[in-house]
């Protein structure tokens, strides 16, 4: 069953047409790599379907509904867990109150939102010490774990991750494949923008876009 | 919840910026608790000065009508405002039918006469003749004053003046006994049981004579600037006056052939009944021509003159300090949100709703503002007082040079110095056929009273110190003041953040 679909996408950037008439279906359960070379549209195919930006054309449908339609702040904040390729972490917080801080704004109440945070964080590799450091004192690796554990931390049915392991080892990237595979085999959906061979080969399904200019080619 | 949980934190973990917008609300809230303290001082001052004093009036020709009266055709016709002036005496029957006024709680009058002593020498007085309450057309050596009842006698009631000597005339007797200043007595070696004679001014042969009865002594000024008692309308010498009972004043004068000026007061228990009493007046069949005056309001109203003329500036300093605050807090606030706009890209991309986000950036300003409100408005209401009271001390001193200075011939301003609020004074303005001065009597307050550098005494009664300032309402001015202060400067904040793109925002941050 369709979680997410996009119905003849289209997405112009001033005059450039940056995705023309895409089509595809996203389903509950499965992990899907999105590749393409640079500047084919995938990280503005994931600000698409996080309800970021609009399309010029065409439509993104959520569980049924066109995402134009949506509330796009509930929509970010209870549907669809978004991890930035540059993580967007507040820098001022630590690494609990940005995975907290998203709990708050998405209204989730766990019985103990602080320990489920904890929970999250550790089971990213974060250590007690790590998870109470403020963000710029974690390294690049960990703040890709943070971001993963905030965009997990209310429960989405749907997380977009743009280039999720770009920043760790490839030992690391084996293990965040198998959160992302643990949480497709609860039922999540799973859209990682990606170059990496190794997380396409790891995914259920893998979906290549181009550019417009190299699909007339 | 997690907004003000949020604000605090950011508030401590931003601590120069949290400390800067603090520092600049403080001095706003300090200065604005001052400037409000000292207002609300000069209202408290007027409402319970005002509610504390007894006002006494007295109804006098209203001259600016009489003038334009006077003529035809909108000419001034000085012959005929004379003779109007002339015959607009009120008598003591009419005066007695106003104070029977529902307003009017008591009423006396005096019959003061000029005089020329027979073998008395009026103490020699440095006074300029024809300085404002004089009459510069009279040279009579002494004033008889005679006075309808005890209460008319303001001086010895409120205790500016006491018989040193002998004892006061009975009160209404018709014997021709009278008291006179002890500088009188002492100069022409008169003692209690002794006679003195007085004459007509214009014809030696019309003569009196009066036992004094009692010598007394004042504690006013005897240089002759100040006519302690009611009745000064000759400019006279206060050592120079002669004190009877009105019964005995009318027979003396009658006997020497004299016109005396009789002059009604009115005294009210509240400034309300005094405000009613001028239209029960005309309802009473007074003419439009007169008006009724109260020196005491105007007195006193003047005494405030430093405290309002410090409110009025107080209030200016306020508000430029105001607008300079804001025009601060707004800049440091454009500041702030640009150095923030990722902040508000990350919130906003998480799914927080822009007007969260923006109720969150108000949140912290109001929690700077009312710590700074707390903190200023305690300092202010301390230091209001103080800083209250050494400003009015040297805008009183100006104030008093600068009255001392003005007025005709260079003289103090008035026989009596500013009724304060918690005088007893009495104002007592001619009704007499002259009906041109009016002179006052009023006793001075232990406080408030501000002497000239020289420390001639008290010539400016003004109000010099005040023992409170800061009350709830002005708490809450200030709290009113500081939250429009913040809403004023986040407006600007909440406006960027209403307008930012959370995707530009984060893509420019790329």
């Amino acid at each position: 069953m369709s979680v997410m679909k996009l119905e003849n996408v289209s997405f112009s950037y001033e005059t450039q047409k940056i995705i023309d008439d895409l089509s595809y279906e996203f389903e509950k359960g499965k992990v899907y790599a999105v590749t393409g070379r640079s500047g084919a549209g995938k990280t503005t195919l994931l600000s698409l379907m996080s309800g970021l930006t609009s399309p010029s054309d065409g439509k993104v449908i959520f569980n049924e509904k066109d995402v134009a339609d949506i509330d796009k702040c509930e929509f970010r904040s209870r549907w669809v867990g978004v991890i930035f390729q540059n993580y967007n972490l507040l820098t001022t917080l630590t690494a609990m109150e940005n995975v907290m801080l998203s709990m708050d704004i998405s209204g989730v109440k766990m019985e103990d939102n602080a320990a489920y945070a904890r929970h999250l964080l550790a089971r990213m590799g974060l250590t007690e010490d790590e998870m109470d450091r403020r963000i710029l004192k974690l390294s690049g690796g960990q703040q890709q774990r943070v971001a993963i554990a905030r965009a997990m931390s209310f429960d989405p049915d749907v997380i977009l991750a743009d280039e999720p392991t770009g920043n760790l080892d490839m030992e690391t990237q084996e293990d965040i494949m198998d959160i992302f595979k643990g949480l497709a085999d609860q039922g999540k959906c799973i859209i990682i923008v990606t170059h990496s061979p190794k997380v396409a080969e790891l995914s259920d399904e893998v979906m290549s876009i181009q550019a417009p200019e190299y699909k007339r080619q | 919840m997690y907004i003000i949980r949020n604000a605090l934190r950011n508030i401590s973990r931003s601590k120069g910026r949290s400390i800067l917008i603090g520092i600049i609300i403080l001095v706003v809230v300090l200065s604005a608790t001052i400037s409000l303290s000292i207002r609300q001082a000069a209202v408290t001052a007027k409402e319970e000065g005002l509610s504390k004093l007894n006002v006494t009036a007295n109804i006098t020709l209203d001259r600016e009508t009489m003038m334009k009266s006077s003529g035809s055709s909108g000419t001034f016709d000085k012959d005929s405002f004379k003779k109007a002036m002339q015959s607009s005496g009120l008598s003591l029957t009419e005066l007695q039918k106003y104070a029977k006024a529902d307003s009017v709680k008591g009423f006396y009058y005096t019959l003061s006469s000029s005089v020329d002593g027979s073998g008395l020498d009026a103490v020699e007085s440095n006074q300029p003749s024809g300085g404002p309450g004089g009459n510069s057309s009279d040279s009579s050596d002494f004033t008889l004053i005679g006075y309808s009842s005890d209460d008319a006698m303001t001086s010895f009631t409120n205790g500016n003046a006491k018989i040193t000597s002998g004892s006061m005339f009975d009160e209404g007797t018709d014997e021709n006994v009278c008291v006179i200043s002890k500088e009188l007595a002492k100069y022409n070696d008169i003692s209690v049981g002794d006679t003195i004679k007085i004459k007509n001014p214009d014809s030696s042969k019309k003569t009196a004579k009066l036992k004094v009865v009692g010598i007394y002594k004042t504690t006013a000024s005897t240089n002759g600037s100040s006519a302690v008692m009611s009745g000064g309308m000759f400019g006279g010498d206060t050592a120079n006056q002669i004190l009877t009972s009105y019964t005995a004043a009318k027979a003396v004068n009658s006997s020497m052939s004299v016109d005396g000026s009789l002059q009604g007061t009115y005294t009210f228990s509240s400034v309300s009944n005094y405000n009613k009493f001028e239209d029960q007046a005309h309802d009473l069949g007074l003419a439009s021509k007169y008006t009724v005056e109260s020196s005491d309001i105007n007195q006193f109203e003047q005494s405030l003159q430093p405290l309002n003329n410090l409110s009025k500036y107080a209030l200016w300093f306020l508000m430029i300090v105001l607008a300079i605050g804001v025009v601060i807090l707004v800049v440091i606030n454009i500041f702030s949100i640009r150095e923030r706009k990722y902040e508000v890209g990350v919130l906003s991309a998480m799914g927080m709703k822009k007007r969260k986000i923006a109720a969150q950036f108000l949140a912290e300003t109001l929690a700077v503002t009312l710590i700074a409100i707390i903190i200023g408005t305690a300092a202010g209401a301390v230091s209001s007082v103080p800083i209250t009271n050494k400003l009015l001390t040297s805008s009183a001193v100006t104030s008093t040079d600068s009255f001392d200075r003005g007025g005709p011939g260079g003289s103090q301003p008035s026989s009596s110095a500013a009724a304060t609020a918690s005088s007893d004074s009495s104002v007592q303005s001619t009704s007499s056929s002259s009906g041109s001065s009016s002179s006052s009597d009023s006793s001075s307050s232990s406080s408030g009273i501000t002497k000239d550098k020289a420390g001639r005494g008290p010539i400016g009664n003004y109000i010099s110190s005040i023992s409170s300032a800061t009350d709830m309402k002005v708490v809450f001015e200030v709290l009113i003041l500081g939250l429009l202060l913040s809403l004023a400067a986040s407006a600007v904040a909440v406006n960027y953040i209403m307008r930012y793109d959370p995707l530009r925002i984060l893509s420019e941050r790329d």
